[in-house]
């Protein structure tokens, strides 16, 4: 069946996607030698930082917001450079992970984004969808 | 200076001492991942108290690079 014949809700969409992903090792992000207040600081945002300090082992939620920074960077590569501290992934009520960026000028539309993270208490995980219209 | 560097990439990267020369690179030295690259960065800024610029952090993939931007960063 040719594609025209078919009803609006089969058309395939016109978005590109553009997907990126990432994993950690969770102990990477322990207070150490070269994982002090500065080191956070360049990567999580001060909101970030307050959110995973919150939590019982920060370095799975600080590992866990890294993978998910990297998997923006991958996705939207194609796109424009973005910057760690330019990216906030925050969590609604619910817990689920959200992407806004910080910059003060992008073509990038927080709506636009589809985050999923995981984490076990050795690895982190973060797959990124950026969809453009 | 060199010998800073050195022994900074040499504790991020775990590396020993013949590995460590100025084609050292993302490229061919595994353990310089995204985690490790920030913590040389950090490192750096934190031991010659300078900051290094989105533009400088994306552009020091190797060694000889790195020093090439950290002393155009401490003489500027």
């Amino acid at each position: 069946m040719a594609v025209s014949a078919l009803p609006a809700a089969y058309k395939p969409m016109k978005n590109i996607n553009y997907v990126g992903t990432d994993i950690e090792l969770v102990k990477r992000f322990k207070n150490s030698k070269h994982t002090g207040k500065e080191f956070f600081n360049k990567i999580f945002t001060s909101k970030e930082i307050s959110y995973c300090n919150t939590k019982a082992y920060p370095e799975q939620h600080f590992a866990a917001r890294f993978a998910a920074k990297e998997a923006v960077i991958k996705a939207v590569s194609k796109l424009e450079p973005v910057f760690y501290s330019d990216i906030e992934i925050i969590n609604d009520k619910e817990g689920r992970p959200s992407v806004t960026l910080l910059k003060s000028t992008t073509n990038l539309k927080k709506e636009n984004f589809s985050i999923s993270i995981s984490h076990t208490r050795d690895l982190a995980i973060a797959f990124v969808l950026y969809s453009k219209d | 200076m060199e010998e800073k560097i050195k022994k900074l990439f040499k504790e991020v990267l775990k590396i020993d001492d013949s590995k460590f020369n100025d084609a050292l690179s993302q490229t061919n030295c595994m353990n310089w991942d995204s985690v490790s690259h920030l913590k040389i960065i950090v490192g750096l800024e934190k031991m010659f108290k300078i900051k290094f610029s989105v533009d400088d952090v994306l552009a020091m993939v190797d060694v000889k690079t790195v020093k090439e931007r950290l002393k155009k960063k401490i003489n500027s």
